[in-house]
Order: structure tokens, then C-alpha cells, then sequence
């Protein structure tokens, strides 16, 4: 041990200028995610940029940190300095992984345990989060550590990352060769994918061979090590590494038992498939190209068809939605003609997202005594159903047919997991996340509420998420979307945030630490280009308003054979056409809007599309006027007027260059014209 | 006799090329052994695998009676090595290197050490990379002598140093060895450069020991011989195998006997000559008799 502690000292008299700048990172880090700085929201977005160029610098520091700590002493060749010593190669392993243990681990382990104690983490947390950070580190440092153990100098080691990284690269451009002209994909070749059948719906399997190829891989890396450090043979290095790499194919090829039964810590199956209904809507079916952007790969710059079609699923309880996950064994069937027959181009897509819809009406279920009163602007949009070649459309547009499939469904549900006081500067622990309320920003709309989350980023769940994302950033116990719904807890009226898709003003940029945090800021609005008759949000409002957090839990999954009849291929208007304009209905029949058919849409006001010269009307489905708008002959500048149902008139304003300026007149129900209030760029003045 | 170093079969394959084949070598404790061989021979490789810094194919060496596989720290604590190819800890001052160097022999000697950095006038404070390659090899050789080791490796240690430096070395080696019980191994490729310190003398060529000898012995026994003949030869002759390089020219014969005795050299002489004017011997260098051997050796491999 003597002789451990000897090497130990002169390496870092050898290393220690850079090991003095790995220590201030840590010191740095620590004093940039202190919560003093993090009070002030802006500073905090500027440091979240900071933080991961801290952590690109350590990456790059553990480059050139532990190859040099390895050369010092190489392991390679027959020139070291130490070969001719009486040190023994335990004592130089000992000495080296102590060294590796004390400055790059334990040093930003210390950093990173200062920042959450900095910011409140529970003591279970922090305990939680070491074994990850270590493990991080480590998934980085040890093959930085092989390599420098497989070559003499820093140049050499470079070269070979370099080589490395070129070899993939041009691997790359050889798997699009063969994928080019032989449709052969090496890459899938050599994973599981083609080799082995995996079950879609036994996930375990694959959770068994990616557990077995890390095992693999660690066995492998451990033993290079010590064969390098304790035998210096290089010729059976060599051979473990051709070795290594035979066995890490044959494992995926073979390997298919999952021996540590990981699959069971999957979501589980919910035995609810009897009790669901899935109906699709038909009448929403339509069609779009698409196509595949890859440069290398022509044979999928064909042009496609990709058909959407929106699902409806019924049955679940009120606070729970269900998002298709993947399709097995989907076919499509004609009536008439041949059945569609390719089927990877069938079965590979389905609805992968929760249609916005579904989700406020899970919200709104568990709300009780709360009434929403912003009409929550609903978003029809869908997913494509499957896509078809160019050619197969033509032939099957005007025919009817009968798609079906087997479909994997995960079932979320929305919980309420924080009752927040609306103070600034308030926290507020959800789980292993801390929420802080930055800034509330009253203004003539309604509110701005800016937040920031900060989040010990234990994966113990998110992992078992498939596509696990580095970037991401995942809510309490893996639920991937928090909503914060604005609510007076006199009146029990609430608001959802005007814009949920669109909150995130700071990014959790990947970095390898595991405290990350984002900033969101939410408008909650009582007046805006639509909704002009809602409570004012004022100070007075406000004063009794709390943020209700509800967070979307993952709960299992079913299975559930769906079969949608007669589809067609042929794209479905939505509207009728008459003299140049587009007359769009309501679902009972009324007509809706009327608008010119340039770039007219449903869900907008039609002053951002109508046509110059003419104007756009909206009705109520009693057939009276709710809305007319139109440009001013020759300028941008568009006037709106809306009506009561009654017919008369209820708002007049004007926006020039596509904001709201000028007077804004409102009238009550008996026409009396209420206090003006003047815009000018879209601000209120007075 | 003990012996420090004993090497058995010793044999070393690099793919197909066999840089060491069979080797058989005793070294005796308390000698300085010159290990010679022209570039290529074996012995950088023999010494190699006689520090356990690559393995052996076949054979063993012994050191101090261990498996040199099997050599562990405390004998190697016994052991200094200096070698044209070893990288010095370049980026340490000397001060740094003593001090890293110290704590890893039990019989480290400081008086010693600092006699022999003032022997060599190595400047304590300076970083061992602006050093020349001379003064690197001093570096190392103090590194490597203030333990007092048992055993003095040395592999080319006059490589690549210019005449000054190489007799400064050479006259500071002899002077540190002189009333030292140590044995010391030297190899190198140009046996002037030992003939001064060597008492013993071991010859390898691609790989096989051609010969070990006591370096008086080997002396002793290796004379030019001229002849000076009353009457030209035209006839050929079978001269004996211990002649070796016998040249004829006119009535003069020059030849190497390897198996120099006064009378018996003469005797032969007698016999093969019987009417020779005059026989003159004179003695031969170790660099003489290294050269002439080694041609010797060119021309059995041929």
C-alpha cells in the first residue's frame, strides 16, 4: 500500500495542474447551481448553458486527464520507466484505479452531493443518485481507460479514437452501400432485430440482451484491463478483443432467456381489453405524401402516402387515457380486388402520441368542485395510420377496404401531485422534483407564470422507458408531462395555460449531472384573439389563485385487437365549395365558417388567412352571425367584428400588421357600449 | 562458482523471425560480463526477458536462483538497469526522481548517491528533459547505482554518446565498481567500449551463444600469427580448423590461432611448414578478436 500511495503522489504531481482545473469545474458547477443564483430565473436559463459546457469540458478533461495517468506509466512496450522497479503491477493497478476513484469520481460526486444538499434533496434521493452518477462516470471513463491501457503515447491514442470514430463512420456508408443495392442492413444484421423474433410484447427478451451485452461488455473491459496491467500480453489482448467482439455477435444472436428476469420490472398488462372500445373516426381519414429524407438511401426517396385516421377510445376510467403503442399482425382487406400485401409498410406506424384532447378531458375529471373556464383550444390532430407507395394508391384510392391489427395500448393516468401557493419564489417538493416559482406577470391578457423545475434525474424508472432519451427530461417517477392548471380556490374557476406545447423556455440540456433543471413559463389568459368573455385574471383574482400540478403516471399497457372498417384511401374534404369560398360545417350539419379558399382553415380566426378582398364569417349553429372579419382594401390591416347570438354586436377592433391596435369597443348584450380600451401593438395602453 | 544470472534454452520467437535460439549463459557472481553481439543479435531481447519485460517462448533465466517470470519487487530492488531505450521519467527534475526513486529500495543511499551526482555533474534542480542524451544516461545510472544493487544491468549504455562523454561514463563506472562486490552484466555491440571493465566476455550472433569465456583466457589464447615461408606455396593446403583467417601472400602467411600455445603452435607450424624462415605471434585486443570472430561466424552462416 506504501508503494500505491508513492505512485499515487507522483502522478499527481505529474497531473496536477490538470487535476487543479477538473477541481475548480466541481467547484464551479457547485457554485453555479447553488440556489442563490438560481432565485433569479434568467441567470438560471444562462446557467444551464453553462452547466453543460462544464460538462463538455470535464468529457474532454477525462480525455486527456486519464490517458496521461496511464501513459506515466505505460503499459504497452518495453521502455517504462517503472518496468525496470521494483513496483509491482497490483500495486500500479491499485495506484491508478485509487487515482481515477479519488479525482474524477469522487471529486464530482462530492460537487454534485453540495448541489442537491444546496437545494433541499432529501437524504433518500441523494443516496439514490450516487450509484447513478458513479455509474455515469464510469460509462464514460472506462473505455477512455481501455484504450489508454492499449497504447503508449497520447498521439497513439488518439489516432486510434480517431481511426475508431472513422471506422463507424465509414461503416456507416457501407451498410448504405449494401442497404442501396441489396437491401441489406448489416446493422440489424447483427442486432437482435432480424436474428431473433423478439416478441413486441415480451419486451423482457430485449431488456435480457441489452442487460447481457452490458454485462458482456464490462467483463470484457475489466479484462483488458487487468491483462494489461497484470500481464502485459499483447498478443492475448489482441484476442480477447476479436473474441470480445465474436461474442458480443453471437449474444445477440443467441441470447434469449432473460436470466435476471428484468422484464418483470416492465409496465404491466392490464387485463382491460374486454372493457374497451376503440372506434375509429372515418370521416377524419386523409391523405398526405411523404416521404424519407436520407441521403444515401434512394430507394426510400419513393413517394408515399401516409393516411391518418384518428382513433376514439372509450372505456377506461375518467382519469386515464391510452395511446397506441405499436401494431402486430396488421393486414388490410378489400371487398373487392387483392389485399394490400406489404405489410412492413403497414405495420410499422400507429398513433404514437396522446391526443391533447384526451388528456384535458382526463384533467378535467379529476378537478372536481374546479370549473375550467377557458374553452381549452382542442387539437384534432392524428398520426398516420400506415403509408402506402405512390403507385399502390392509385390503384387502391377509390376502393374500400378493412384494416386490422393487433395493438399494443399504454394507459397513463393523470394525478394530482402538488397544490402550489402562487408566491414567488415559492418551492415546492414533487418527489425527486423541486418546483420554484420565479415570476408571476400580471398583465392585460390575463398572467405569465414563469417556474422553474429542478430535478434529481433518477432513471430507476424512466429506464424502463423504451427510446430512453439523454435530453429528456423526466417528471417524478417517469411520467414525461407536468400541467399546471391556475385555479382560485374561492371560486373554483381555473384556467389551463394558454400554451402547454410551448412552455419550456430552458432546455435540461444533456449533461452528465444528475440535478437538472428547465425553466416553463405559462400564460394564462382571459382575453385573446377568441375568448373575450372570461373572469378577468387581476390582482384581486389572483390574490386567492394557487397552481395545481397534475402529472401523468404510467399504468400498464393492454392488448386489443382493433379493426376499422371501410377505409378508403381517397382524401376526405371537410368542406363544401361555393362561388370561391370554403364552407365548413358544424358535426350536426350547421354551417360554420365561410371563408375564402385560399389557406382557409377551421380553429383560427380567418383574419390571419382571408383573402384581401373579401372577409371570412363564423356562425353560430343557430344560423345567426358570430364573427365577420376582412381586410382593408389595399393594406395588411384587418378589421373583426363579433356578434352576440342575438346579433348584436359585441366586439369591433382592428389589428394592423397582425396585431392588435387601436380601439377595442365592446358592447353588452343591450348594445351599450362598455369603457373602450386602446391597443397600440398589441399591448394595452391604457 | 554462483552465479547471478543462469540462462537455460533460452529461446524467443517474434512470428518467424527467432531472435533468440537456445541460449545457454552463466554469469558469475561478482563479474563484469560483456555481452557482445553485432546489431541484431539477441541481446537487447535476452535482456529483455532476464528484467521479466517480455515473456520467453521457451527456457528460463534465473536471477539470483528466481524465475525471472516470476521476479518480484524485492528483487528487483536488487537490480539496476540502465538502457539506451529506457524513458526516463523526463518530466521530474532530478531532486524529483531521486525522491521517487528513494523510497522504492531498502538499500538506498543517500551519501552515495549525492557523490555520484557530483561525480557526474548532474545539476539537482533541472528538469530531466532539457538534458542531453548524455546526461540523461548519467541520470539513469545513478538512479540505478545508489541502491547499491547486486546486479548491474547495463544495454548499450554507450549508444549514441560521443567519445568524451562515453570515457567520462566509462572512467565514472570503473571507478564506482572498483571496490564493489557487484556483478555487472554490460552489452554491447562494440567491444572496445568494455574491454577495459570486462572480465568475462560472452559472444552472441542471430540469436546463438558462439562463446564465453574469462576475458584473459580468451586473450591468452587468440594470437596473430605471421610466417614467413623460404619459398612460395603452389600446392593447397588443409590448414587446422583453429586457424582462422589465414591469408597467403607471395612467402608471407598471416592466420588467427584461436588455440594459441607457444609449443604446440609451433610444433604445427613444423609440421605444415616444415620450410619456414621465421614465426612471429603477437597479441590480439578483445575488439581484434570480437571482429575476427564475428567474420568467422558471417562465414560458417554462409
Amino acid at each position: 500500500m506504501k508503494m500505491c500511495a508513492h505512485i499515487f503522489r507522483k502522478d499527481l504531481s505529474k497531473l496536477k495542474w490538470l487535476i487543479g482545473v477538473w477541481t475548480l469545474l466541481a467547484l464551479f458547477y457547485f457554485l453555479n447551481n447553488t440556489s442563490y443564483f438560481l432565485d433569479n430565473y434568467k441567470m438560471q436559463i444562462q446557467l444551464t448553458d453553462i452547466n453543460s459546457f462544464i460538462a463538455s469540458l470535464q468529457y474532454l478533461m477525462i480525455i486527456v486527464i486519464v490517458p496521461m495517468l496511464i501513459h506515466v506509466d505505460a503499459l504497452v512496450g518495453n521502455s517504462a520507466f517503472w518496468l525496470t522497479r521494483p513496483i509491482s503491477r497490483k500495486e500500479l493497478l491499485v495506484s491508478k484505479i485509487s487515482f481515477i476513484l479519488v479525482f474524477l469520481i469522487l471529486i464530482p460526486l462530492l460537487s454534485e452531493v453540495a448541489v442537491f444538499i444546496n437545494n433541499g434533496v432529501a437524504v433518500k434521493f441523494i443516496l439514490l443518485a450516487i450509484p447513478q452518477i458513479v455509474y455515469e462516470k464510469l460509462y464514460f471513463i472506462v473505455p477512455v481507460f481501455i484504450l489508454a491501457t492499449l497504447t503508449r503515447k497520447f498521439s497513439k491514442f488518439a489516432l486510434v479514437g480517431i481511426i475508431i470514430m472513422v471506422s463507424l463512420f465509414l461503416f456507416g456508408l457501407v451498410e448504405s452501400f449494401f442497404s442501396y443495392l441489396w437491401d441489406i442492413h448489416i446493422t440489424e444484421y447483427l442486432s437482435n432485430k432480424t436474428l431473433i423474433k423478439t416478441d413486441p410484447y415480451n419486451v423482457s427478451l430485449e431488456w435480457s440482451i441489452s442487460f447481457a451485452k452490458m454485462v458482456f461488455n464490462g467483463v470484457i473491459g475489466i479484462w483488458i484491463i487487468l491483462n494489461q496491467f497484470l500481464a502485459r500480453n499483447s498478443k492475448k489482448t489482441v484476442k480477447l478483443i476479436v473474441l470480445g467482439v465474436i461474442f458480443v455477435v453471437l449474444i445477440n444472436k443467441f441470447w434469449c432467456w432473460d436470466i435476471l428476469n428484468i422484464g418483470s420490472l416492465k409496465p404491466k398488462l392490464l387485463n382491460i381489453s374486454g372493457s374497451i372500445e376503440i372506434e375509429p373516426q372515418i370521416e377524419s381519414v386523409s391523405v398526405s405524401e411523404g416521404q424519407d429524407y436520407n441521403f444515401y438511401k434512394k430507394k426510400q426517396e419513393l413517394k408515399y402516402k401516409n393516411v391518418y385516421l384518428i382513433q376514439d377510445i372509450k372505456g377506461l376510467p375518467q382519469a386515464q387515457v391510452a395511446v397506441l403503442d405499436k401494431f402486430k399482425n396488421a393486414s388490410m382487406k378489400y371487398a373487392v380486388g387483392k389485399d394490400l400485401t406489404w405489410h412492413e409498410d403497414i405495420v410499422g406506424y400507429g398513433f404514437g402520441s396522446i391526443y391533447e384532447h384526451d388528456s384535458i378531458d382526463a384533467i378535467k375529471a379529476i378537478l372536481k368542485d374546479t370549473k375550467i373556464v377557458n374553452p381549452y383550444n382542442k387539437s384534432n390532430s392524428s398520426d398516420i395510420l400506415f403509408k402506402i407507395r405512390e403507385e399502390d394508391y392509385e390503384k387502391f384510392k377509390d376502393k374500400k377496404g378493412e384494416y386490422s391489427a393487433e395493438g399494443k395500448f399504454n394507459v397513463s393516468e393523470y394525478r394530482i401531485t402538488s397544490i402550489i401557493p402562487l408566491v414567488e419564489d415559492t418551492k415546492v417538493w414533487v418527489g425527486p422534483e423541486q418546483v420554484v416559482i420565479y415570476d408571476i406577470v400580471e398583465n392585460s391578457l390575463g398572467v405569465k407564470i414563469v417556474l422553474g423545475e429542478k430535478k434529481v434525474n433518477l432513471k430507476l424508472n424512466a429506464d424502463l422507458q423504451k427510446d430512453i432519451n439523454q435530453f429528456q427530461f423526466y417528471s417524478y417517477n417517469g411520467s414525461s408531462q407536468a400541467f399546471y392548471v391556475l385555479r382560485n380556490k374561492v371560486t373554483g374557476e381555473a384556467y389551463f395555460p394558454d400554451n402547454i406545447d410551448d412552455s419550456q423556455i430552458s432546455s435540461p440540456q444533456y449533461n452528465q449531472n444528475i440535478l437538472r433543471s428547465r425553466v416553463k413559463q405559462f400564460f394564462y389568459k382571459h382575453k385573446s384573439d377568441q375568448f373575450f368573455a372570461l373572469p378577468e385574471i387581476n390582482k384581486e383574482w389572483l390574490k386567492d389563485a394557487e397552481l395545481v400540478r397534475i402529472d401523468e403516471y404510467k399504468v400498464g399497457y393492454f392488448i386489443k385487437k382493433v379493426r376499422y372498417e371501410q377505409i378508403a384511401f381517397n382524401e376526405k374534404k371537410d368542406y363544401t365549395e361555393k362561388d370561391g369560398f370554403r364552407i365548413y360545417s358544424y358535426d350536426t350539419g350547421e354551417k360554420h365558417w365561410e371563408c375564402p379558399d385560399a389557406e382557409a382553415n377551421m380553429g383560427t380566426t380567418c383574419v390571419d388567412y382571408c383573402n384581401k378582398q373579401t372577409f371570412c364569417k363564423e356562425y353560430y349553429k343557430s344560423g345567426s352571425l358570430k364573427l365577420e372579419g376582412f381586410y382593408n382594401e389595399g393594406t395588411d390591416n384587418s378589421t373583426v367584428k363579433e356578434y352576440y347570438e342575438n346579433g348584436i354586436l359585441m366586439y369591433e377592433y382592428t389589428y394592423v400588421d397582425g396585431e392588435l391596435d387601436g380601439v377595442v369597443k365592446k358592447y353588452d348584450r343591450n348594445g351599450k357600449l362598455l369603457p373602450e380600451r386602446i391597443y397600440k401593438k398589441g399591448k394595452l395602453v391604457e | 562458482m554462483n552465479y547471478a544470472i543462469e540462462i537455460q534454452n533460452l529461446t524467443k520467437r517474434f512470428g518467424r523471425l527467432v531472435a533468440v535460439d537456445g541460449l545457454y549463459l552463466q554469469v558469475p557472481q561478482g563479474s563484469i560480463f560483456a555481452f557482445l553481439g553485432p546489431n541484431g543479435a539477441g541481446k537487447t531481447t535476452t535482456i529483455n526477458m532476464m528484467m521479466d519485460i517480455t515473456s520467453p517462448t521457451k527456457g528460463i533465466i534465473s536471477v539470483f536462483g528466481v524465475d525471472s517470470k516470476r521476479l518480484s519487487p524485492k528483487e528487483v530492488s536488487q537490480i539496476g538497469y540502465v538502457s539506451e531505450n529506457q524513458e526516463l521519467l523526463e518530466w521530474m527534475t532530478v531532486e524529483q526522481l531521486i525522491n521517487y526513486c528513494k523510497p522504492m529500495y531498502s538499500t538506498w543511499d543517500d551519501k552515495f548517491c549525492k557523490d555520484l551526482l557530483a561525480q557526474f555533474d548532474i545539476p539537482y534542480k533541472q528538469k530531466i528533459k532539457t538534458f542531453s542524451r548524455g546526461m540523461k544516461m548519467k541520470t539513469a545510472l545513478v538512479s540505478s547505482l545508489s541502491f547499491r544493487p547486486k546486479l548491474l544491468i547495463l544495454d548499450e549504455p554507450f549508444s549514441g554518446l560521443d567519445p568524451v562523454v562515453r570515457e567520462e561514463f566509462i572512467d565514472g563506472l570503473l571507478e564506482i565498481t572498483q571496490n564493489q562486490e557487484w556483478t555487472i552484466f554490460i552489452s554491447s555491440h562494440d567491444i572496445h567500449e568494455v574491454e577495459r571493465l570486462a572480465d568475462w566476455v560472452g559472444i552472441i550472433h542471430l540469436g546463438k551463444k558462439r562463446l564465453v569465456e574469462e576475458t584473459e583466457s580468451l586473450q591468452n589464447r587468440f594470437r596473430t600469427i605471421e610466417i614467413i615461408l623460404k619459398e612460395a606455396i603452389s600446392e593447397k593446403i588443409n590448414y587446422p580448423e583453429e586457424w582462422l583467417s589465414v591469408q597467403c601472400k607471395d612467402r608471407i602467411i598471416n592466420f588467427v590461432d584461436s588455440q594459441y600455445s607457444d609449443k604446440q603452435t609451433r610444433e604445427k607450424i613444423k609440421k605444415i611448414f616444415p620450410d619456414h624462415s621465421d614465426v612471429s605471434a603477437a597479441g590480439m585486443t578483445l575488439r581484434e578478436i570480437f571482429v575476427i570472430l564475428a567474420k568467422q561466424y558471417r562465414m560458417v552462416k554462409k
